[in-house]
């Protein structure tokens, strides 16, 4: 079992890895989500040993790894370029860590051909790398990981090098293997549909340090902070004050709540898809932008009170719309009323 | 196809002619072919013996070399620290250095008036440390650059799949450096097998290559059969060599993801690296400056204290008549044929350059090749090919004060013409296309477009063809005449003297062409970049 205690790294002066603490538990999935330059990739290469810590520690079922370099580890890693080794070819590559490992020759074939099956590319040995798609080199470098029969995965942005028709089918496959696996894995990404679809919990990563960790549903219902919210694509938000009539008073205008908000909550999260457009509501505004999205559409509302943040609002239907320069007016519905702490700046 | 004239007239005159004339003084002495001359020569077990020693001497060299520059690559590439850029600029330098300064600072460092009483003239280490002084900043540049854009999660990827630190340079890196290793180390044997004026002053007379008893039988001995003959077989293992090489390095490159340079560079981090740094730092330092500061501190030395007394001894008479003529005449001699040989040679290297660089196809690609060949046979072999050949043409050339200006302009040929193909390439015609739409005409679009890079190619060639020049010795030694000494024939001969004085004004001399040679080749390596056109 992985755990971290206040891991941190420093580049110079710069803390690329804040006292990040974590646990992992025995076949769990965590993804790593958060924007680039977040300290996801240096929270991979910590655990891997490639990254000396500037304090804290890594422990695996209780032990302090400090002292076990990279190779002793037995740690799967998978870079987002993959790094395969071009001089191999596809057996080559696969059969690396097995042969570090002096793994007998048969077994050491068997093995290979085991993974290469998983991943769907029996056949595929005598391969060179320069000849393999993006796809595939993605599942030789999984093959690759998976091969030494790692006691934990981990894998950094393995799709981000990959365009998205194929992402999306790689992705649904990559759910399917990792439950079949039974290992423990880090998974780290910066899309949230990627985070969502492969984690049992997200952690969420903000200038080094774990922001939040939570399922997914949580993460997708209820974002803990502003910027966890704004990460998900959640910008509708604005601090508030409570007027006589447990209205929440907002630039936007003076929003009727179901329920007194929480203590020590003075940010007001207004879900866009909660926002509808009714002659009778409280925020009045100009359509600034729409934008067609399939299932809804989307509409950018500039509220005509002064200083007030633009709204996102996902209107449901498709016919009937406003269009750019409409003056409409919204209402609220109170189930995608949300409220946040403060996030501390930094 | 009509550029291409003036070059072949060129090389067909002043490379394959004289060529053909050392071809024929073996193979026919007499007139006819007389396969037995050469059978003859070959017998005497000298010749073997120098023949083996070229050979295991430049194999020695080779790996020493590249065994001591490949941790200074490693460190160059993936490593930063201040005064990084500065190290990499400075190392190239003793490579440009000509080899009678090389040679010179040996004996300085090495010879009776060592500094450190150390006494290794006339050995293999003095030779073979020259060596590796001289070529330690190929393979630093060479194999470090490939190293530099080699992805360093390969190495880490080896190291997560359970590779300790030396597998993973074993079985990852260093199966991808090979090809630029066995480049390195091609070229490293090319220069040592061929090595000139290292062997010839710090070897002594026990030590010789095939090109010092090529002068030896030439200069000392009188014996041109002999001397042909050797040539014969010089010119039969390079042209073996170079065969061979192209071979391997076809079947060697591997497809591969390459970084920009320096994006692989990080600070050093633990004790341990701090060591493994400082030490190939130290390495570099006692290696590469060690010499040249001996050099200067020699020729500051003067028998009343330190003092620019060797210096003003330069415009004086050269000891016990060494020269003929006061030493400072050979500076002046070294300045003026070295502009000759830089006007002979830029008009044709940058005609050739333009012609490389613009056609394509087989006919270009072999005037490419033929125009390469001086630099794949040696310098002395030109010097030797003048000698036999020049004589023969409707001007006798061998008179001339043209002739030592031809063979350096011959000799430069080659690294100008490499030096400015890349620039002249880097003429885009997107360029020339933008300028147009712009609404510029044809003749403000050559202007504004061409004119610029090929003002800086010309600006490259010609320090080129200046250093080239001003340090040449290999060649100059055969068809110098006795009164016009250039720089390097001059240390030369006043090294050969013995005395304090002599040897003050040869450590003076070699500090002189150490610091004319090295400015033009930081001004060279500031313009070669096609990337710093501005453009």
């Amino acid at each position: 079992m992985l755990r971290l205690v206040d891991a941190s790294v420093r580049y110079g002066s710069f803390a690329a890895l804040d006292d990040v603490s974590l646990e992992l538990g025995a076949r769990e999935r965590l993804a790593v989500l958060g924007p680039s330059g977040s300290g996801k990739s240096t929270l991979l290469r910590a655990i891997a040993g490639l990254q000396p810590l500037a304090g804290g520690r890594v422990e695996w079922d209780g032990h302090d790894l400090a002292a076990t370099p990279p190779h002793r580890r037995e740690f799967g890693l998978m870079f987002q370029d993959y790094a395969l080794f071009p001089h191999r070819d596809v057996r080559g590559n696969v059969a690396f860590g097995l042969e570090m490992s002096a793994v007998a020759h048969v077994a050491l074939d068997e093995r290979v051909d085991e993974v290469l099956a998983l991943v769907g590319l029996s056949g595929y040995q005598r391969r060179r790398i320069d000849q393999l798609s993006g796809g595939e080199q993605q599942r030789v470098a999984l093959a690759r990981a998976l091969a030494p029969t790692p006691r934990l995965l981990m894998l950094d942005e393995p799709l981000g090098a990959l365009d998205r028709t194929l992402r999306g089918r790689l992705l649904d496959e990559l759910a399917t293997t990792f439950a079949a696996l039974g290992l423990p894995i880090i998974y780290v990404t910066h899309d949230q549909e990627e985070a969502l679809a492969v984690g049992d919990r997200v952690a969420v990563m903000r200038a080094g340090r774990i922001e939040a960790v939570l399922t997914p549903r949580e993460l997708w219902h209820s974002p803990p902070t502003e910027f966890v919210a704004r990460f998900m694509g959640l910008d509708n938000i604005a601090p508030y004050t409570l007027d006589d009539q447990g209205r929440a008073v907002t630039a936007w205008g003076a929003l009727p709540l179901p329920a007194a908000p929480p203590a020590e909550r003075p940010l007001i999260l207004v879900r866009p898809e909660s926002l509808v457009p009714d002659a009778g509501g409280p925020i009045a505004g100009v359509v600034e932008a729409r934008t067609f999205r399939g299932d809804h559409t989307s509409l950018v509302v500039r509220p005509e009170a002064d200083g007030a943040p633009p709204l996102e609002v996902h209107a449901a239907g498709t016919d009937r719309q406003p269009s750019v320069g409409d003056s409409i007016r919204l209402r609220v519905d109170p189930a995608g009323v949300l409220f946040l702490p403060r996030s501390p700046t930094g | 196809m009509a550029l291409a004239a003036a070059p072949l007239a060129f090389i067909g005159t002043f490379f394959v002619f004289p060529v053909v004339a050392i071809l024929a003084a073996g193979l026919a002495p007499g007139g006819v072919i007389d396969p037995s001359a050469v059978i003859d020569v070959m017998r005497r077990p000298y010749v073997l013996d120098v023949a083996w020693f070229t050979l295991w001497q430049a194999a020695l060299s080779t790996v020493l070399t590249v065994v001591l520059a490949l941790p200074g690559a490693y460190v160059l590439a993936r490593f930063d620290f201040p005064g990084r850029r500065l190290l990499e600029a400075l190392a190239i330098v003793p490579f440009v250095l000509p080899t009678i300064v090389v040679a010179a600072a040996f004996l300085a460092l090495l010879g009776p008036r060592s500094p450190f009483g150390l006494r290794l003239e006339h050995t293999i280490w003095a030779i073979l440390l020259a060596h590796v002084f001289y070529n330690y900043a190929v393979v630093l540049r060479v194999v470090g650059g490939v190293w530099a854009s080699l992805d360093p999660r390969l190495e880490e990827q080896a190291r997560v799949l359970g590779a300790t630190r030396w597998q993973a340079f074993r079985k990852v890196s260093l199966p991808l450096l090979r090809p630029a290793i066995a480049s390195a180390s091609s070229i490293v044997f090319l220069f040592t097998f061929t090595s000139f004026g290292v062997v010839l002053l710090l070897g002594g007379p026990r030590f010789a290559t095939l090109e010092v008893e090529i002068y030896r039988q030439t200069a000392q001995l009188l014996d041109l059969r002999v001397a042909a003959t050797l040539a014969l077989l010089q010119m039969a293992a390079l042209a073996a060599l170079l065969f061979a090489y192209s071979r391997y390095q076809q079947r060697l490159s591997v497809g591969q993801r390459l970084l920009g340079r320096g994006v692989a560079a990080r600070p050093v981090r633990t004790t341990r690296e701090r060591l493994f740094v400082g030490a190939n730092l130290g390495l570099i330092a006692a290696l590469l400056g060690l010499p040249l500061a001996v050099l200067v501190e020699r020729s500051l030395a003067t028998p009343a204290g330190y003092g620019l007394g060797n210096f003003g001894a330069l415009l004086g008479e050269s000891a016990r008549g060494a020269l003929f003529v006061p030493p400072v005449e050979a500076i002046t001699n070294s300045l003026v044929f070295a502009a000759a040989a830089t006007a002979i040679c830029l008009p044709l290297g940058l005609l050739a350059a333009a012609v490389i660089a613009y056609r394509q196809g087989v006919l270009a690609n072999s005037f490419d090749a033929l125009l390469m060949l001086p630099l794949g046979t040696s310098a002395v072999i030109v010097g030797f090919g003048f000698l036999l050949a020049l004589g023969h043409l409707p001007i006798d050339l061998r008179v001339s004060v043209l002739l030592i200006p031809i063979a350096h302009a011959l000799i430069a040929l080659p690294f100008v013409i490499r030096a400015t193909v890349p620039l002249m390439r880097s003429i885009d015609q997107r360029l020339r296309d933008a300028a147009a739409v712009l609404g510029a005409s044809p003749g403000r679009t050559w202007r504004h477009v061409d004119l610029p890079i090929i003002g800086r190619a010309a600006l490259v060639g010609a320090s080129f063809s200046f250093a080239v020049s001003l340090g040449e010795f290999g060649a100059t030694l055969f068809i110098v005449r006795p009164d016009s000494p250039t720089m390097p024939v001059a240390i030369f001969r006043l090294l050969s003297q013995p005395g304090p004085l002599a040897f003050g004004q040869a450590m003076a001399m070699a500090t002189l062409l150490m610091v004319v040679t090295g400015a033009s080749v930081v001004l060279f390596d500031r313009f070669r970049s096609p990337v710093a056109t501005g453009l």
